[in-house]
């Protein structure tokens, strides 16, 4: 199958799973699966592996007419279900996906600094947070992740911890320890420290990223000349991986060209190699490390893509 | 015993100085300066139409710096961002003369903007 032919705009149910998809007019298509991965794994900056929903995703959509709100819920729903995301079908879900249409999308970014700022994803500092709240694109997500250590406890990144307290037990007499009485004991408090059980291997410390909360800000001004459909496809794939916001046309066809000034015939929905990247995020080891992680993406999709046969 | 006690002085103020450090600093009107990353906070205001006090705001200098560049506030309850409340002499007045004629002086009536 050509994967550069678009979909029906509103076509919003996605495409049957692919198992084997061509890719056509592309030389080389292994070293374009490698540069798509290169500009779409980002690592968290906690853990340095790959975040997806591990929880339920359950989007919720506003800013839109009723009917158009329950379509983009729904896509990105099934789009999740398609590429093997867990979906949180509860009517009553606790949304952990937030798409808001917005004439003002900088008031709200500046509200989100102000009142939530941990749903702005990691950072280390005020200047950061500042940074990653300016609205640069008409469709632009934000990551809120967490990190999951070898015992399941889950620690959201960059919020502060409670700290670390550390009690230092000095050896009886001997060099730098005094002569005799009880054992000295010095205690340590760490404020900003965070403890996370790891298993110590080198190809996996059995920690994993994961998502908490997605927020995807959409502003319908700029948005005019595209279908409903084709802007929920752009949303699911932002939804589900963390994805950069992109600035330049990526070799292989993807969605996420639609909204890069100057790509030639951007596709209008979401593409094979799309959902060969969603599903190769969804199937990956969650505590390999990000290398392994991201081989084994590129190894997917070049099973998906037919790559090198 | 010397070296113990030098060891021990320094462990005790890695301990101590963040704690004395992250004191917040507090202010009836923050408005953003200093350290961005430091905590300013406000202390409990009125409830509008209420005799309960809220809680005390504490952000961050650059959350409260924002807030200021967009003319706005948090409610005295904590909960919401709203429209900085304007107050004092510089606050901007619509105005307008009534009655009066060719040779009396009218009345100016000025209401806040």
């Amino acid at each position: 199958m050509a994967l550069n032919g678009p979909v029906a705009a509103q076509e919003t149910q996605p495409a049957a799973p692919q198992e084997n998809i061509t890719v056509t007019g592309i030389k080389d298509v292994e070293k374009a699966v490698a540069d798509f991965v290169g500009a779409m794994a980002v690592p968290t900056r906690v853990a340095d592996k790959l975040a997806r929903w591990q929880d339920g995703v359950c989007p919720i959509t506003a800013g839109l007419r009723p009917e158009a709100v329950k379509l983009v819920t729904r896509h990105v729903k099934d789009v999740a279900a398609q590429v093997g995301a867990p979906v949180n079908d509860r009517e009553d879900c606790k949304p952990n996906i937030e798409i808001v249409f917005t004439a003002t999308p900088q008031a709200l970014l500046d509200t989100i600094f102000i009142k939530y700022p941990y749903l702005l994803g990691y950072h280390d500092n005020s200047a950061e947070a500042t940074q990653l709240a300016a609205v640069t694109h008409p469709i632009q997500s934000w990551y809120a992740t967490a990190t999951k250590d070898v015992r399941g406890q889950s620690q959201l990144d960059g919020t502060k911890t409670s700290g670390v307290r550390m009690v230092l037990e000095l050896p009886q007499g001997g060099v730098g320890g005094p002569a005799g009485g009880a054992t000295p004991m010095f205690e340590m408090n760490m404020p900003g420290a965070r403890v996370t059980n790891v298993t110590g291997g080198r190809l996996g410390d059995g920690t994993s990223s994961e998502f908490n909360h997605v927020v995807v800000v959409a502003e319908p001004a700029k948005l005019l000349d595209y279908e409903l459909g084709t802007l929920a496809d752009y949303i699911a794939m932002l939804a589900l991986s963390q994805t950069p916001a992109p600035d330049h046309c990526q070799e292989l066809p993807t969605i996420l060209n639609l909204l890069v000034p100057g790509c030639a015939s951007p596709p209008k929905s979401l593409t094979g190699v799309d959902l060969a990247y969603l599903q190769a995020l969804y199937k990956m080891t969650p505590t390999a490390n990000f290398r392994g992680q991201r081989n084994e993406i590129i190894y997917q999709m070049d099973k998906s893509l037919g790559a090198g046969q | 015993m010397g070296r113990m006690a030098v060891i021990f002085a320094a462990l005790v103020g890695l301990a101590v100085l963040p704690a004395l450090a992250q004191q917040p600093a507090s202010s009836s009107h923050p408005d953003g300066t200093g350290d961005p990353d430091a905590t300013t906070c406000r202390p409990p205001q009125a409830i509008p139409n209420s005799r309960l006090h809220g809680p005390p705001v504490c952000k961050l200098n650059s959350q409260w710096a924002l807030l200021r560049k967009n003319g706005e506030d948090i409610s005295a309850d904590g909960r919401d961002v709203i429209p900085e409340a304007k107050t004092g002499a510089m606050t901007p007045m619509n105005c307008s003369m009534t009655g009066g004629g060719a040779t009396g002086g009218g009345q100016m009536n000025c209401r806040p903007q």
